[in-house]
Order: C-alpha cells, then sequence, then structure tokens
C-alpha cells in the first residue's frame, strides 16, 4: 500500500500543523483503531471462511470473542452484495383464507367493485412499486421478502432427514421462527385490510395465508427474442411450504397463471444464516396453479 | 549469540518498531481540516432524515402492535445477540413515532451542522435503536449510512461549511478579550453564546483548523471502505456469472430491482461482459489501487460510474448515492475547499 508516512508530504496532509493528538494517548488511540478495525474485519473473515465442513476456528473465535462490540455497532456484514451471482427475487403473496368469513364475490364479474375481496384472492403483494411508494419504502418490503424467504423452512420434514437428531432438532428451531414470522405478517397484513376494507373486519379480522413466490431470471432469449416482459406475472413460481405439497388453488378467475417451479430449489443454496443448511428435496412435481393477481392499490394499501 | 549481537538486534527492532508506529501515527493522525467531513456529515445527514421519514411514512406497519415484525419475532431473531434496542421492549406507537422524528431532526441538524459534536452522536444513536428493531427490512444503504455516522461522532466535521462554523465566526468577531464571553447580535436576535464553556460544548469555539481526529474519522472511512469493496469483490469472484461475463445481463434482467430498462444491454454480450469484467477488477483491486496518487482518480471515477449505474438503473438511489458520497473520503479537504470556494466566487 502506498501510504506517505511523512506529515505534510501528502496531499491529504497539506494543512500543515494543527491539533495535534497528545503523546500521551497516541498509543492508545491506535489500539483502540485496531481494535475497531479488527472488528471490522470479524464479520466477513467469519462469513468467508465458512463452509460445509466448518467455520474456520481462529475467525469463529475472532468473531465470537467480538460479538457485542460486533453486533451492537452493527458491523456484522459479509458484504455480499450481488454476490456470489445475481439470483432470482422473491415476492410474498397475502391470500385471503377461507375461514376469512367474508364475501364470496367472483371477481372479474361485471357485479364485481374493484376493490372488493374474494375468498382465495391475492389480497396484498410485496414488494410491490405500485403500492409502496417512495422508492425507499418499496426497498424495504423488497428486503422483508427476501428475508422471509432466506429464513424459510419447509414445514415437514423428509423420512431420511428425521433420522438425525440434531437435524431435526435445527429444523424445529428453525421452523418455529420462520411460522411465528409468518404470522407476525399475517396479522400486519390482516390488520391492514381490515382497515381498509371494514366489511372484511367483520365480525373479525381476515384470515391471511401468506404465498411465497420467485421471479427467475430470464435468459436473452426469453426478453430480447420472445418478447417476454420483465415483470411479466406468468414467470412467477409458486414455492412450496413443503416438500410434495403444493398450495391450494386459489378459485378460478380471470387471473394470470404462475407456472409451478419445476424443482424445489435447496435453501442451502441462497442462505446466510449460520447453519442454515436445511435440505429440501428437488424434483417434486406442482401441479401448475392459477393466481389472482392483487388489485392497483387505492385508498391506504 | 554475543551480547553485542544481542543488544544490536534489540536496538533494530527497537527502531523499526519506533517507525512502524511513527507510520501509524502519521497515516492516522496528521491533522487534517474538516472539509471532507463536512461533505460527507452534509449528506449523511440529509440521508439519515430521509431514512426516518420513510420509516415514519409507514409508521403502522414497522412499529406498534400490527408491525410487520413483531416484538416475538424480533426476541427470537435477536436472541443470543448483542443487538440491543429500546424499541425492542415496548410496542407503543407513540414512543416509535417519537423516537423517529426525534432521529430525522437529529439528521437536519447533522446535516446543517448545528451543534454537530451532539446531534452527530444523536443522530448515529438514534438510527443504531431503529436499526436493531427493523433488521430484516435492512439493506447496503443502512450499512453504508451508518457506518458513515458513526465516524462523523469521531471527526470535527461541523467546524466548516456549518452553522456551528459560522456562529463560531459571529462570536469570534464579538469577542471581549477580557472574560472571553460574547454577545452575538443577528437579526435582533442575541444567541446564546456568551459563556465560554457552553460555546465550547457546543462547538463553537472551534476556528477550523486542521486536527487530528478528523485525519482519524476520514482514515476509518477509508479504510471500512476498502473492507466493503474487497470482501465484495471475493464475493463475486466466487460466482460463475462473474466469470462467464453475464452477471451484468442478470443484475439488469432483474424486475423487482430495475428502475430504468437496461436490457438492451443484452444485445450486445461483448459489453455486458466486459461491464461485468471491469466492475469485478475494480472491486477487487480498489483496497490497493485506490490508495497511490497515480491510480486514484481512476478508481474513484469508477467508484462514480458503478455506482451512478446502480442508483439509475437498478432502483437504488440512496444506495448508490451514499457509496459514492462515502468515496469521496478520498479526496484531499485542500481540493474541496479549493472546489467548493471556486464555485461560489464564479459569476452567474
Amino acid at each position: 500500500m502506498a501510504i506517505s508516512s511523512r506529515p505534510n508530504q501528502d496531499a491529504d496532509h497539506a494543512e500543515g500543523p494543527g491539533r495535534r493528538c497528545p503523546r500521551k494517548i497516541v498509543p492508545v488511540v491506535l489500539v483502540l483503531v485496531g481494535f475497531h478495525l479488527l472488528a471490522v474485519l470479524a464479520e466477513p473473515l467469519h462469513f468467508f471462511s465458512r463452509s460445509e465442513v466448518q467455520t474456520s476456528p481462529e475467525f469463529a473465535a475472532l468473531r465470537r470473542t467480538l460479538a457485542p462490540y460486533v453486533e451492537w455497532l452493527y458491523l456484522d456484514h459479509g458484504y455480499f452484495f450481488f454476490a456470489p451471482n445475481p439470483g432470482p427475487s422473491h415476492l410474498v403473496a397475502a391470500k385471503l383464507a377461507a375461514n376469512s368469513g367474508t364475501s364470496t364475490t367472483q371477481t372479474g364479474t361485471a357485479e364485481a367493485s374493484e376493490n372488493e375481496l374474494s375468498i382465495g384472492e391475492i389480497a396484498y403483494l410485496f414488494p410491490d412499486r405500485t403500492r409502496q411508494w417512495p422508492r425507499l419504502l418499496y426497498h424495504r418490503y423488497f428486503m422483508l421478502s427476501e428475508f422471509y424467504n432466506n429464513v424459510f423452512a419447509p414445514s415437514e420434514l423428509l423420512e431420511e432427514d428425521r433420522q438425525d437428531p440434531e437435524f431435526v432438532a435445527r429444523w424445529t428451531r428453525d421452523r418455529q421462527f420462520y411460522s411465528s414470522l409468518q404470522n407476525s405478517i399475517a396479522n400486519s397484513i390482516s390488520h391492514r385490510l381490515s382497515e381498509s376494507n371494514p366489511e372484511l373486519g367483520q365480525p373479525q379480522r381476515p384470515s391471511i395465508d401468506l404465498i411465497r413466490l420467485e421471479r427467475p431470471l430470464p435468459s436473452v432469449e426469453q426478453i430480447l427474442k420472445q418478447g417476454i416482459r420483465l415483470n411479466d406475472s406468468r414467470a412467477l413460481e409458486v414455492l412450496p411450504e413443503a416438500p410434495g405439497l403444493s398450495h391450494q388453488a386459489p378459485g378460478l378467475s380471470n387471473g394470470l397463471t404462475m407456472s409451478a417451479p419445476a424443482s424445489i430449489p435447496s435453501v442451502a443454496s441462497g442462505v446466510s444464516t449460520e447453519n442454515k443448511i436445511l435440505r429440501v428435496p428437488s424434483g417434486e412435481a406442482i401441479q401448475p396453479q392459477r393466481l389472482t393477481l392483487p388489485p392497483r392499490p387505492s385508498g391506504k394499501l | 549469540m554475543s551480547k553485542v549481537a544481542v543488544s544490536k538486534n534489540e536496538s533494530s527492532l527497537k527502531t523499526g518498531l519506533r517507525k512502524v508506529f511513527s507510520n501509524l501515527d502519521n497515516f492516522f493522525l496528521t491533522p487534517r481540516t474538516a472539509e471532507t467531513l463536512a461533505i460527507l456529515r452534509i449528506a449523511t445527514g440529509a440521508m439519515l432524515c430521509y431514512i426516518h421519514c420513510i420509516w415514519i411514512f409507514d409508521l403502522t406497519s414497522f412499529f406498534g402492535a400490527n408491525a410487520l415484525l413483531s416484538l416475538d419475532v424480533l426476541d427470537a431473531l435477536h436472541a443470543k445477540t448483542y443487538k440491543w434496542t429500546y424499541l425492542a421492549s415496548m410496542d407503543s406507537l407513540a414512543v416509535a413515532f417519537i423516537h423517529e422524528i426525534l432521529a430525522a431532526i437529529a439528521g437536519v441538524l447533522l446535516a446543517f451542522g448545528f451543534a454537530t459534536r451532539w446531534t452527530s452522536i444523536a443522530a448515529w444513536f438514534l438510527t443504531l435503536m431503529t436499526v436493531h428493531r427493523l433488521t430484516p427490512f435492512l439493506f447496503g444503504l443502512d450499512q453504508i449510512t451508518l457506518m458513515l455516522a458513526l465516524y462523523l461522532c469521531i471527526g470535527r466535521s461541523g467546524s466548516c461549511w456549518s452553522i456551528d462554523a459560522w456562529i463560531g465566526a459571529l462570536r469570534r468577531r464579538a469577542i471581549k478579550p477580557s472574560d472571553g464571553s460574547a454577545a452575538v447580535p443577528v437579526h435582533g436576535v442575541i444567541l446564546p453564546v456568551r459563556s465560554a464553556k457552553f460555546s465550547q460544548w457546543m462547538g463553537w469555539d472551534d476556528d477550523g483548523r486542521a486536527c487530528w481526529s478528523n485525519t482519524l474519522a476520514t482514515r476509518l472511512v477509508q479504510l471500512h471502505l476498502c473492507v466493503i469493496y474487497f470482501f465484495g469483490g471475493l464475493g463475486k469472484l466466487r460466482g460463475g456469472m462473474w466469470w462467464d461475463g453475464t452477471a451484468m445481463w442478470f443484475s439488469a434482467a432483474s424486475y423487482e430491482y430495475q428502475s430504468l430498462d437496461l436490457t438492451w444491454i443484452g444485445y450486445y454480450p461483448i459489453l455486458g461482459a466486459i461491464l461485468t469484467h471491469v466492475t469485478l477488477f475494480w472491486e477487487v483491486t480498489y483496497f490497493a489501487l485506490v490508495w497511490p496518487k497515480q491510480t486514484r482518480p481512476l478508481v474513484l471515477a469508477m467508484a462514480g460510474m458503478v455506482h451512478a449505474g446502480i442508483a439509475i438503473f437498478l432502483g437504488m438511489i440512496t444506495f448508490g448515492w451514499m457509496m459514492i458520497v462515502a468515496n469521496l473520503a478520498f479526496i484531499e479537504p485542500e481540493r474541496l475547499r479549493r472546489c467548493v470556494s471556486s464555485r461560489i466566487k464564479k459569476p452567474h
């Protein structure tokens, strides 16, 4: 590193004499700086030295030792921007559940008003740039949907995975967290819906099911030669909650068809949380589903 | 080994250590003026204000009993971590509202440089509390803004281009040499700068001289940026798309990120591959090439282009903008002062 060691020779130091650090505290300041820089490095080193076998012990120890400082100061980042590869985006759709006690209006009919919601219909979607605005707010929702997808733990385990007690214990913990996050998001959306559609809140708040959606990255061929638009909702794939399970079809309407994934993605590939190596078997066929896109935003939603 | 050889070795070791210590001292603590930090302060303060305004804009989704992330989930998420925030112990919307308003005000005051010594700490701390409450909603913007806010607490960024500097100048003009007190009438208002102690406490006694804490803060921003880019680059090196040149296309083709259509790049695969590889090379080598004066302008220009691209095409205007601002830490205060004063003097 070409760092000028002499004062006032680098243009950075062109200001000449000023308030110098008192001689007595210079060593203290330098030790503190060293400690802080070590803390800045602790998380990325820990993050990068992780494999399926182990996390490098010295970096794990460093990270563990500095944990209070690193975590409270919000220095615990791996700096994985668009890395290792740009990946598919994830969305979350909120569907009105059958026990919502709401009207069963058929959407798409002449009688149905634009904002009327019916059972099985997607009532809310995030991220959605038409609903969440300004852009920073949209990005907040986008990060939540990615987080929700990252912490996903399937509702069931395959028989062979049930044989490993450690794996089951980890899955139980992860599943609990995922379920509580699911409930929290569903409750919040339900509250919104009942506020913006008072009829939905009678006699109690509508019940919400959350659906994880994935928008795979399109090829050049698909976009530039076949003319498919980036925002084409046909590209959205419904991610299953458990191996072999498919979502209940939310009612046929004039909504767009969403194709199902050809295979269930491995959770391990995209999760950065430590020890999150839940395996979801691939190759489970999911029945194609039809989802009704949510109505355009109006009022509070 | 003879006694002479041992003492020779000891003395050369001592000399070596002294040299290292001296180099570190010069690198981190040689005084500099605050123009660079002032630019970072203005941008960071404004961005912090905007960030908190956005939380307020959709307050009930982020805080309160019906928040998207309930306190139970937050407790589980932060179990066995040290991510403490007082916002995790209550789900009162009123408290969250007051907290966010105060944080936004602290951001504005930081941007304008009023009582910077205190508002920088307040803006950083209040934002940190929010960050620990809303972890799943965060992204690079929060990392970089909070990092800048932290280092701004160290330097004297309010000693130029700030209300503090303006009040300080007024005070120095009106000061009574006998007791060091001053009364400064500004547009009929007597500013509370009578007491020398109070002025010192508020940071109004700062005459804008070069100071070691400015260098320390700037160096920490620079080194932190190097860490960010280096590991960002290493992460990309693990991915095949950054090697086969398709990463630019797949970044452009992500609808959730897209703000301006960049898919035309698909018609020019060579251009896409070159942009991918240049970005990767720049990111991985940033930590080394940003220091020599010969390569620094190129590296910073590249940073400007990459982050402007992210801001314009990938919908992360705030993040892209803050990364550009953070890169200004590598521009000397002297140069910034010349640049700003020449713009002010330029007749329109």
